[in-house]
């Protein structure tokens, strides 16, 4: 009879209850045992198998039970590490704050900076499968590789055929005025299609949002209130919801308030104060496009197809007879167009503290090493009384650990300030910064950084430490002149290192620093001191306000502001370097008729005494006269930057420029009068064509006032707002600024990583430095008796101090070296951040090089001038 | 390893089957089955030692350093044809700690004679 299940087989399942070294170890054994109790009880009945069952579980226990105090004692052993750690650390406050601070400041830094790369570029963005959405759009002329705006008309379609896409959903900015509760305001409109705030998961914080049927052709008017707004104009009340809102005169029932914080991806909100619905259905293909589309994938589907879908659905809504500047459509990754290069620029800046975190290790590591040499006694004492190897690296490596625990939580605690900096001075329009707050997962990042940086500082001493210790023995003087020359040799590369990571950065912060000092000091073309400008608008203005009519109106401002006291001169033009950019128009210059679709060139419409408001030079022929600008005479003049790009080498003056594109006869055109220099429309950009035209010539609605004042502009604000009032109550009140605070905003980036990354440099260099310091000043302790006897034998001061210094010098100028290299194979990385010099700019590398090593060789001499002043009876005595 | 068992010296009383085990190894060292079969036949069977429960002890008075493990016995392979069996033996420890279990129970035997305990039961 076959057995059920063959008993040495139920043996080999009850030996898998013991840990696997022990079965190892007795498991033959208890298989032969068991076999012979087997034979003895006549084959095994079931009640012997039940005893031996309960017999290997009783005894696995007991091995395990065990075990598991023999881990305690570990735990014990592992606990008194940490107590001997304290206690020796006690004993060295300053070694430790100065650790626990050099630990912190790399740790934070790093923490900071992951921080805010984490939150802006690493997270996906906080909408439900995010990961499936993208960006749809046209493609254009002037940036073929980008995907930009669409027209109402591609949104229609794309919503009729949304082909690999589940759900497609558009917005556009707009402005209206808002009359009611105090002054009339202008505020920012978001147009959105249908499905909008399902797309993005927004929710109402009271009434509801906009629901599909507000979309149909011939709904109620309704809007929806931003929440900001909402709190701002209405004081957060509730009872907003049914109330009626004119806009631009017309009224609006508001439905609800969208909740706080943002609905949708920076670029993606329109205004944002004001929600209207709008049906893009029925749009003809216009020429506009103004339209942000995103898209929703299928699951399954790519984002390839979506862009190939793009591409056929432009074709098809446009014809051949598309708009010239649209090349095609395309889709591009939402997450990644939000982003932008704003992720590669924070791996810049994460790479900079990583430098910063390797040079405060190195930093430690040194210090440490330099105690391990001077506790080789200790270490010894130790050996002696039966610590192995093993035990004194454990015991270094608990010592490193709470340096690095400490470390981290002073580091933790900076991060917290450090993105508390950054979100308070980083750039306007860096996306999802408001997001960025310390929170577990930094705390978690900050603790396996610590964990980390105790394996990159405290290793290394440690073993050292410990093989000092057994080989020492008890003789004081065992350490031999090699061992002290090997140790000599790792401070030298310990110091070679930091100097090379200190120059890594602070050519990165000097190459940045260069550009920005350029970029701010370079000749804008105009005179940016004592200029003050206001946007007005009249758009919105109570109906039946033709743009000619209007022309009185900006007359009679223009008057008003040059009459105000303080003020020198006043004009008004379509836009103003620096301000927010302009309207471009299709022109064909002279001898460019066979440009296809013709020149988009910004064109300014202007009153008053432009040219001289702004300071601008004339380069060739004349301004335009006061009896020029009523527009009959059809003149313009061109900036340097359109007599390079369209005649270059020939004399501008004389020449037309024709409205519209070729072929396109009926919309005239200007006789050029004069060459102006160019003005930079943004600081560190170079001037693109413009032209200049008199006002009446191409009438605006919006206009900017611009107003050279004596002494301090700012001071003329009040007056110019008050001026707008009495001239129509009616009027937004817009913004005014100086000229010189929107050039300050539009460094505001570049001023911000100059800022970001001169302070790490500064930090890495302090660090670097008083790394060299405390090695030399340690090297130079060890060498008292040797320096004293070459004193006594007659070496003068300056020789002593001399032969510390050359050595330190040859040290770190090897490590400067080192560093210049490596920073010239990677610096290509910060290109993009550069917009003015070269990432290899020779003056830069040369200055910060001959600085570091100077900055390094001081450091090295002041403890060496120190020992020579020492005693040379001290030093005798103590030989004796 | 060596220092941390060196604490297990002061122990009290040991449990039955550890003073079996060692008495059983008082006259030279054995394999397991040896000393299960000795342990067994000295105390008729109320000692029993089950696979699990021997080489349990064993491995515990080998980590306190009372048993060791030896080579086995000349002439012991051949003589049953099964494979090596592992050995042990008494340690000097484990003589010590045996001969202060014996003399504790003395004691307690001594002490019992002389308030005439054993001589009821002992007819």
């Amino acid at each position: 009879m076959p057995e059920p299940l063959p008993r040495s087989r139920l043996f080999r399942l009850l030996l898998r209850l013991y840990p696997s070294e022990y079965r190892a170890r007795y498991g033959r054994e208890m298989e032969l045992l068991f076999e012979e109790e087997r034979r003895a009880s006549d084959g095994g009945g079931l009640v012997f198998l039940g005893q031996i069952v309960l017999d290997h579980i009783q005894a696995s226990m007991a091995v395990r039970l065990a075990k598991g105090r023999e881990g305690r004692m570990g735990m014990e052993m592992l606990v008194e590490d940490f107590k001997n750690g304290l206690r020796t650390l006690r004993r060295a406050p300053t070694f430790v704050l100065f650790a626990t601070m050099t630990l912190a400041l790399g740790i934070g830094a790093t923490t900071a900076v992951f921080t805010v790369l984490d939150r802006i570029a690493l997270r996906p963005l906080p909408y439900e499968d995010a990961n499936r959405m993208a960006r749809v759009g046209a493609r254009f002329r002037h940036a073929p590789d980008e995907v930009g705006v669409s027209s109402p008309a591609m949104l229609a379609a794309l919503i009729e055929a949304p082909g690999p896409a589940e759900s497609v959903v558009g917005v556009a900015g707009g402005g209206a005025i808002f009359v009611g509760r105090g002054d009339p305001v202008r505020v920012g409109l978001s147009l959105v299609s249908a499905d909008y705030f399902r797309f993005f998961g927004a929710r109402p914080a009271v009434g509801r949002l906009l629901s599909e049927s507000d979309h149909m052709p011939g709904a109620p008017p309704v809007v929806a209130l931003g929440h900001g707004f909402w709190r701002q104009r209405f004081g957060g009340d509730p009872a907003v919801v049914g109330s009626t809102i004119r806009l631009d005169d017309q009224p609006y029932t508001v439905v609800g308030v969208v909740e706080a914080g943002p609905v949708a991806p920076q670029g993606f909100m329109g205004g944002g104060d004001v929600w209207l619905p709008v049906d893009p259905r029925g749009e003809r293909a216009s020429g506009s496009f103004f339209v942000n589309i995103v898209a929703r994938l299928r699951p399954g589907a790519t984002l390839k197809e979506l862009d190939d879908h793009a591409r056929r659905i432009v074709a098809e809504v446009y014809g051949d007879g598309g708009p010239i500047f649209v090349t095609g459509a395309g889709a591009v990754d939402l997450r990644r167009y939000v982003v932008g290069d704003i992720g590669s620029t924070l791996g810049h800046a994460l790479a900079a503290v990583v430098l910063l975190l390797l040079i405060a290790c190195a930093n430690v590591s040194s210090l440490l090493l330099a105690r391990a040499a001077e506790r080789s006694r200790e270490f010894a004492v130790r050996a002696a009384l039966g610590a192995g190897q093993r035990r004194l690296v454990r015991q270094l490596l608990a010592e490193s650990s709470l340096l690095a625990v400490t470390g981290g939580m002073g580091g933790a605690t900076l991060a917290f300030g450090g993105v508390a900096l950054f979100r308070r001075y980083a750039p306007e329009g860096l996306p999802r910064i408001g997001e960025a707050a310390v929170d577990v997962r930094s705390l978690a990042f900050a603790f396996g950084v610590s964990l980390v940086t105790v394996l990159i500082f405290g290793l290394l001493p440690a073993v050292r430490g410990a093989r000092q210790g057994s080989l020492a023995g008890s003789a004081r003087l065992a350490r031999g002149a090699s061992a002290s020359r090997e140790e000599g040799r790792i401070r030298g590369v310990f110091v070679l290192i930091q100097t090379a990571l200190s120059v890594v950065l602070v050519i990165g912060a000097g190459l940045v620093t260069h550009d920005l000092l350029r970029v701010a000091g370079e000749d804008p073309g105009f005179r940016t001191d004592g200029l003050i400008g206001m946007v007005v608008d009249l758009d919105g203005r109570p109906a039946g306000d033709e743009r000619a009519a209007a022309e009185p109106f900006w007359t009679e401002l223009l008057e008003g502001a040059g009459g105000l006291p303080g003020v020198e001169t006043a004009a008004l033009a379509s836009e103003i370097p620096y301000g927010p950019p302009g309207i471009v128009s299709i022109f064909t210059p002279e001898g460019h008729e066979e440009l296809e679709g013709g020149a988009l060139v910004p064109v300014v419409p202007f009153l008053g005494d432009y040219s001289g408001v702004m300071g601008m030079r004339m380069v060739d022929g004349r301004w335009l006269s006061p009896a020029e600008m009523d527009g009959s005479a059809a003149v313009a003049v061109v900036n340097e930057a359109f007599a390079r790009t369209y005649w270059p080498g020939e004399a501008p003056v004389g020449r037309y420029v024709k409205s519209g594109a070729p072929g396109i006869d009926d919309e005239g055109g200007y006789d050029v009068v004069g060459v102006v220099a160019d003005v930079r429309s943004r600081p560190g950009v170079d001037a693109t064509p413009q032209l200049f035209v008199p006002f009446a010539a191409e009438p605006r609605d919006h206009l900017e006032l611009v107003v050279r004042t004596k002494g301090d502009p700012a001071r003329i604000a009040p007056a110019l707002r008050a001026l707008v009032r009495r001239l129509d109550p009616g009027l937004p009140i817009m913004e005014v600024r100086t000229v010189a605070s929107l050039s300050r905003d539009a460094l505001g980036r570049s001023r911000f990583y100059t800022g970001l990354f001169s302070a790490f440099a500064l930090i890495a260099l302090a660090l670097a430095l008083v790394g060299v310091y405390g090695t030399t000043a340690y090297a130079t302790r060890l060498r008292t008796r040797e320096i004293g006897i070459r004193r006594v034998l007659g070496a003068g001061r300056s020789s002593v101090v001399g032969r510390v210094i050359v050595h330190s010098a040859g040290v770190v100028g090897l490590g400067v070296a080192v560093g210049l290299v490596v920073a010239a194979l990677g610096s290509r990385v910060l290109s993009e951040l550069l917009v003015t010099i070269d990432p290899g700019d020779l003056q830069t590398y040369t200055v910060v090089g001959v600085f570091v090593f100077l900055a390094g060789v001081f450091a090295a001499w002041l403890p060496a001038h120190r020992a020579s002043c020492v005693d040379l009876l001290d030093t005798l005595r103590e030989e004796g | 390893m060596s220092a941390r068992h060196a604490r297990s010296t002061t122990t009290g009383p040991m449990t039955t089957r550890t003073l079996q085990i060692l008495l059983s190894l008082v006259d030279g060292p054995l394999h397991g089955y040896g000393i299960k079969q000795s342990v067994e036949e000295r105390t008729e069977g109320r000692v029993r030692l089950g696979s699990g429960t021997l080489y349990e002890a064993i491995h515990r008075l080998v980590g306190r350093d009372w048993i060791a493990e030896v080579d086995p016995p000349r002439g012991y392979a051949g003589s049953s044809g099964g494979p090596p069996r592992r050995f042990y033996s008494l340690t000097a420890e484990g003589r010590t700690q045996l001969r202060a279990e014996l003399r504790r129970m003395d004691a307690v035997v001594s002490f019992a004679r002389g308030r005439d305990l054993l001589a009821d039961s002992g007819g």
